[in-house]
């Protein structure tokens, strides 16, 4: 159970911890995407009956079956694609296709376990079966008593359970989903993947005034970096009032004049963190720990194994 | 710390990941060749490592949010939904799924509710001097009409025979309804209704062909077509909404029976009251999961029922065969249940010993 004052509720990112035990964070596919992604499929389900239907009629083909004999064949074979495509045209991709279906797949979603794993056959089939009662409460009106001077059977299909049971849980989960224990998530392909860059000549020469012994603490880290890759969104106004909060007390500390640019010196402080060639805590030789392993391929393996790294740091240090 | 020159030694290899993602994505594993899986699984390891230490690297945030992005999709390629095992499907099929029904309280539960409505009502509708407008209230006096109507010619002259497209039709039609009944059987009541609908109309439309009111000729064609399949199809419906049902209540009451679980699914048990037995208490939702684990192969079971009742339904109940037989048809089919659910079914001493 999440608490509720957990960041993790409120962005719906869900943390899978993967058998090479790392953590990362699915984002969970909220309604919306997921609604027009069953609306996609169920175009495109449309669009393929349409098709049939046109070779059926235009292109002659129902009429050279039935020259060859074979109406009746067809018919049956109709019948049961049909049959295979209302119930379990979904479930089919999902299996297949490892958690997607067409309409998935073009709005980047995919079905994974609770635990962020793959699903299996049973799971893809639970989960769509259920798919049905996500219509509920439909209103059918049964008995003939009932149905006076009606059309001979009016439904009502409401979608209610499809609406209301995903607000109850944290991973937008339908009945199908709970029941089978499955989520949906967001797996992006196409992304911008950049750090920002300082084009400010002020702010370089600003970081030379911050004091070398300075080592920013994560969180500010953190949130210095976040304001600076956004910054560009702003107003100067607008700029100056967010970095007010964490400017002043800086300025405070570093005894630096109070009218200096707030703003310039959160630059300043990103590009000391994450682009100056000095190092953060003053040493020189953590620079060397950092340099990746290019050439050959096999040391990722010291890399992967945290405990091997942290050794080795450990006995350069030691050095 | 060069935070700015770490990334983009990096970032060659991210993306060397997110190509290789890409085109497993597209292609069939055994099409990329066994140097590119490799690399991949290199790959992954190092960027599951770059995930790793980029808080202690202090890595910016979007840069993070990249890593996890990147981890995740290689993690969704790496792996796979499973294939499924289909030289267990004998065993499951024959010795679990009778087990699990003849021991299931739904499927019992709903047998009873079933045949019980559905004799009820057939009583009711063929005494049509006591209770005169019972058959048109519940099944319509149009679908009466029609029914009178549909059987009025003898079954082999009245639809062309037996046909494929017969068969597909009765195999869309009513295991769409099986579907449907065990579907909403999670909601216990909606499930109950279906049911005992079924079972009304069903039988007050038995009771009415065998009632006074119709003609005799007309009766004997009903009766002539139902038989063959009626054993398969009747039992297909009751074992549909009993698991339904069986999810339903596992939704209700998160009690689960300690002899019919697996070793790894034992949680601390709690003694009932009521019977000698121990009981293990689940969060509702896991309670809901299992349900549906132990549902889903009576329902399969039904859906089988469903296929071979229509095949019935569809090539014997409409051909031209001589009553008899498709009076030996039915008796064959009640014995091959019997055989399934009592014979297979009886618990034995070697489920304990294999569970």
């Amino acid at each position: 159970m999440v608490a509720p004052w957990n960041t993790e509720a409120i962005d719906s990112q869900f943390k899978v911890v993967t058998p090479e035990n790392i953590a990362f964070n699915y984002q969970v596919g909220g309604p919306f995407r997921r609604l027009l992604a069953f609306l996609l499929d169920l175009a495109i389900r449309g669009a393929v009956i349409l098709a049939f239907f046109l070779a059926l009629s235009i292109a002659g083909l129902g009429s050279a079956f039935a020259n060859a004999g074979l109406e009746d064949l067809m018919f049956a074979l109709m019948t049961l694609a049909a049959f295979f495509f209302n119930w379990f045209y979904m479930a089919a991709f999902e299996y297949w296709w490892n958690g997607t279906t067409p309409g998935k797949w073009l709005l980047n979603l995919r079905v994974t376990t609770d635990e962020g794993e793959p699903i299996n056959l049973f799971q893809s089939a639970v989960r769509n079966l259920f798919r049905y009662v996500d219509m509920w409460p439909m209103v059918p009106l049964p008995f003939a008593v009932m149905r006076e001077e009606m059309t001979p059977e009016p439904i009502v299909v409401t979608f209610l359970f499809a609406l209301i049971v995903p607000i109850f849980n944290q991973r937008f989960q339908r009945i199908g989903d709970l029941i089978a224990g499955t989520m949906v998530v967001i797996e992006d392909r196409s992304w911008l993947m950049k750090i920002a860059k300082i084009e400010d000549d002020r702010a370089r020469l600003l970081a030379d005034y911050i004091p070398p012994n300075f080592v920013a603490p994560r969180s500010m880290v953190k949130a210095v970096a976040t304001y600076v890759e956004r910054r560009r969104y702003f107003t100067t106004a607008r700029r100056r009032e967010i970095a007010r909060h964490l400017a002043e007390p800086l300025l405070d500390q570093f005894g630096l004049p109070a009218d200096t640019s707030y703003d310039l010196l959160l630059c300043a402080l990103y590009y000391r963190t994450f682009l100056s060639k000095q190092s953060v805590d003053g040493t020189k030789d953590d620079a060397q720990l950092l340099e990746n392993p290019t050439q050959r391929p096999q040391d990722y393996s010291a890399a992967a194994n945290p405990v091997n790294r942290s050794e080795t740091e450990i006995e350069e240090a030691r050095r | 710390m060069k935070v700015a020159q770490l990334i983009e030694k990096r970032r060659v290899y991210w993306q060397e990941l997110e190509n290789l993602c890409a085109q497993m994505a597209n292609s069939r594993k055994k099409s990329i060749g066994a140097r590119n899986i490799a690399r991949f699984a290199m790959l992954y390891r190092a960027a599951c490592a770059d995930l790793a230490l980029a808080d202690s690297y202090q890595l910016p945030p979007n840069i993070v949010d990249y890593l996890h992005k990147l981890v995740g999709r290689a993690h969704g390629q790496l792996y796979r939904s499973r294939r499924v095992d289909w030289s267990k499907i004998g065993d499951i099929l024959f010795r679990q799924i009778p087990r699990e029904i003849f021991q299931d309280r739904c499927v019992q539960l709903t047998f009873w509710l079933f045949w019980m409505v559905f004799l009820l009502a057939g009583f009711m509708a063929a005494n049509p001097d006591r209770f005169p407008s019972f058959a048109a209230d519940i099944v319509g006096a149009e679908n009466i009409d029609m029914y009178e109507q549909m059987y009025a010619e003898a079954p082999s002259s009245r639809n062309n025979g037996p046909t494929a497209s017969g068969a597909a039709f009765y195999v869309n039609h009513n295991t769409g309804i099986g579907i449907k009944c065990f579907v909403v059987g999670i909601t216990v009541i909606g499930g109950v209704c279906v049911l005992l609908y079924n079972a009304a109309v069903l039988g007050a439309t038995f009771g009415h062909m065998a009632s006074p009111n119709v003609p005799e000729e007309v009766s004997e064609h009903f009766f002539e077509f139902v038989t063959a399949h009626g054993p398969f199809e009747l039992t297909a419906i009751v074992l549909a909404a009993g698991a339904g049902l069986r999810i339903g209540f596992s939704l209700i009451s998160p009690y689960h029976k300690e002899e019919s679980l697996q070793p790894d699914e034992i949680l601390e048990g709690e003694e009932s009251l009521f019977d000698k037995s121990r009981q293990v208490a689940y969060e509702r939702i896991d309670s809901l999961r299992m349900g549906a684990k132990r549902a889903l192969p009576v329902m399969g079971a039904s859906a089988i029922l469903f296929i071979l009742a229509a095949m019935i339904e569809a090539w014997i109940s409409p051909s031209p065969l001589p009553e008899q037989a498709k009076q030996v048809v039915a008796i064959f089919c009640s014995g091959l249940l019997m055989v399934y659910f009592i014979v297979l079914g009886y618990p034995r001493r070697d489920s304990d010993a294999t569970g």
